[in-house]
């Protein structure tokens, strides 16, 4: 994707260094700004207990369907559960399974990636195998191995760790294709260095800008993932608190208590659009590092 | 062109037959014995065998996937555990709902998607180009089925303008294609507005301009034309996500498409018919990319070449 900071700096005119400085400033505060939102996020996962007074579970069925007010400010449940005490404990688990699963389906689409692009007759294998990965809609994925495997929040990590793997798999291996053409490559491989030391001090370093940012847009794309397949019943069980879940129970009465969908809705939206800010911004730094790469000496 | 297209179906078997053997091998990675998992709690011993006897399960395993591939050949998708119908049948029934639903999908988001584009390449860094990035942020970033529950929200139960499920009559495909469609116009209008600006930059726009031709002819004629091709792969691959993405809308909408019925499948433990569903989506969705890039070859000869 084209840099539209750069572009329109190369179409300024004579005042462009003024121009320049105002759009550096702007894109470092979208960095900053979503970097504080995600912080925000981790801060709430942590101390979740600390933020609220109730508990997330505590069934008091007399306060069921209180609309939201000072003392319930996202309202109450079906079974009179404090709706922000639950959207509050349910960024743990979304953070968690977001971040696991791409952790786990990330390392194995790395290595995968890794030794496809740096073993020829390897590349034809694993490349066939991802295609058959990637032949399923993501959602379709995550949900085959749910079904086969069973639902719970183990399982949901597993199905959204698998959903990963293809697209590291196949950006890893492209950029391992361009970065084994190097000369220090070259190099170390005549001073006699072995293959899995080429592949790990060699290659990967080289490479791990689009690998940061594909693990920070992958962590927001499985929240989304995770989050639909609690709302589909076949996710985190209940009663732990889960957005997904949350937004599937308040359908049923969307018509007297709007509330009990809207607000975990909400949060995932401000959760991913957090992630996906920083990922984009992440991705025109390396971009652009790597552009001066190609230019320097 | 033909070898283009012959290398590039060729390409396309080893998946296919991945594809099978995966939905083939799905049944049998399920945990513990599968037709104890179908016959349910509280069945008999009979039963159980019998639904062994039904599925062949206690053939040789590449066997039980050759008769499943001769089976494939004529049509034939097994039997259903819960309804005790053909599983073919059940999916000829659901599959044209899907189907219609991911067109809708495709054509709003196409229209909304180009628009979204062109509209913010046309006006880079003005106000609307930013508003255009905090839409397709938000498209991108919302979960769809708490678009769709919003949706209902506001459009049946607030100003009750349109029905809050349900598949009949053209007013009931309303939301859940916006619904469905929502991320796909965010993919397509990004993609739009980068391979706009690209080509705004390129050399033959600026000979173009330099010939004195208007800016909005050069923008039209040139560098539109040209943008929109990379845009038709995109469409192409958002389709096949739409298929899958059915599944999510169908369950908001209560929809009786394949995505309801792969759902109520997994709920009933019916494998067969899960099975059969994810196997025709996977081949859908081979076949849909086959044919985009089949028609990018057409529409871009550059392509074959590479």
């Amino acid at each position: 994707m084209m840099n539209p900071t750069l572009a329109s700096v190369a179409q300024a005119g004579p005042d462009d260094s003024r121009v320049r400085m105002f759009h550096k400033l702007r894109g470092e505060g979208v960095g900053i700004f979503s970097g504080a939102m995600i912080l925000l996020t981790v801060l709430v996962a942590v101390m979740a207990p600390l933020l609220s007074p109730y508990s997330p579970d505590a069934v008091h069925l007399a306060s069921a369907y209180l609309a939201p007010s000072p003392l319930h400010w996202f309202g109450t449940d079906d079974l009179g559960r404090d709706v922000f005490t639950r959207v509050l404990f349910a960024t743990r688990t979304s953070l968690t399974i977001g971040v696991v699963s791409v952790l786990i389906g990330g390392s194995i689409g790395t290595v995968l990636g890794l030794l496809s692009g740096y073993y020829i007759w390897l590349d034809g294998i694993v490349m066939r195998l991802m295609d058959i990965l990637l032949a399923f809609p993501g959602i379709i994925l995550a949900l085959v191995v749910v079904a086969v495997l069973g639902a719970s929040e183990f399982n949901v990590i597993i199905a959204t760790a698998i959903f990963s793997v293809p697209g590291f798999a196949r950006l890893v291996r492209s950029s391992t294709l361009v970065a084994k053409q190097a000369v220090h490559i070259d190099a170390a491989r005549t001073i006699g260095a072995s293959n899995s030391r080429i592949m790990l001090t060699g290659i990967l370093p080289n490479i791990m800008g689009p690998i940061i940012v594909q693990t920070t847009l992958r962590v927001g794309v499985s929240i989304l993932i995770s989050a639909g397949l609690s709302f589909l019943g076949l996710g985190v069980q209940p009663p732990t608190p889960d957005w997904g879940a949350m937004v599937s129970e308040g359908q049923v009465s969307i018509w007297t208590a709007p509330w009990i969908s809207i607000f975990p809705g909400l949060a995932i939206l401000y959760t991913v659009v957090s992630i996906t800010l920083f990922g984009d911004w992440l991705r025109r730094r390396v971009d652009r590092k790597s552009v001066a790469g190609v230019k320097g000496p | 062109m033909i070898a283009y297209v012959i290398r590039r179906l060729l390409i396309a078997v080893p998946v296919v037959i991945g594809v099978t053997f995966l939905s083939f091998m799905m049944l049998h990675l399920v945990p513990g014995n599968p037709a104890v998992i179908m016959a349910g709690v509280g069945a008999s011993a009979q039963d159980i065998a019998r639904i062994e006897r039904q599925l062949g399960l206690h053939r040789p395993l590449l066997y039980q996937y050759g008769v499943f591939l001769s089976h494939l050949v004529h049509g034939n998708l097994g039997t259903s555990i819960s309804t005790g119908r053909p599983v073919a049948q059940e999916i000829a029934q659901t599959l044209p709902i899907t189907v219609t639903l991911a067109i809708c999908s495709t054509v709003l988001s196409i229209l909304a998607g180009f628009s979204i584009g062109i509209l913010s390449a046309a006006k880079q860094g003005k106000f609307a180009d930013y508003s255009a990035t905090l839409i397709t942020l938000f498209g991108l970033s919302m979960p769809s089925f708490w678009l769709g529950v919003m949706l209902i929200l506001v459009f049946s139960v607030k100003l009750q303008w349109l029905p809050t499920a349900g598949w009949n009559g053209a007013l009931s495909v309303i939301l859940p294609s916006v619904t469905l469609g929502a991320g796909a116009v965010a993919v397509i209008a990004r993609m739009t507005r980068s391979s706009l600006l690209e080509a705004l930059s390129a050399d033959y726009v600026r000979t173009a301009r330099a010939k004195g031709i208007s800016e909005t002819w050069v923008f039209l004629r040139h560098a539109l034309r040209n943008a929109l091709i990379p845009s038709i792969t995109v469409i192409g691959l958002e389709f096949g996500i739409l298929l899958g993405g059915a599944v999510i809308t169908e369950d908001v909408f209560a929809i009786p498409g394949l995505g309801r019925l792969i759902l109520s499948a997994i709920n009933a433990r019916d494998y067969p018919t899960v099975e059969g569903a994810v196997l025709v989506i996977g081949l859908m969705f081979v076949l849909v990319n086959l044919v985009t890039d089949i028609l990018y070859a057409v529409i871009d000869p550059r392509i074959r070449y590479s």
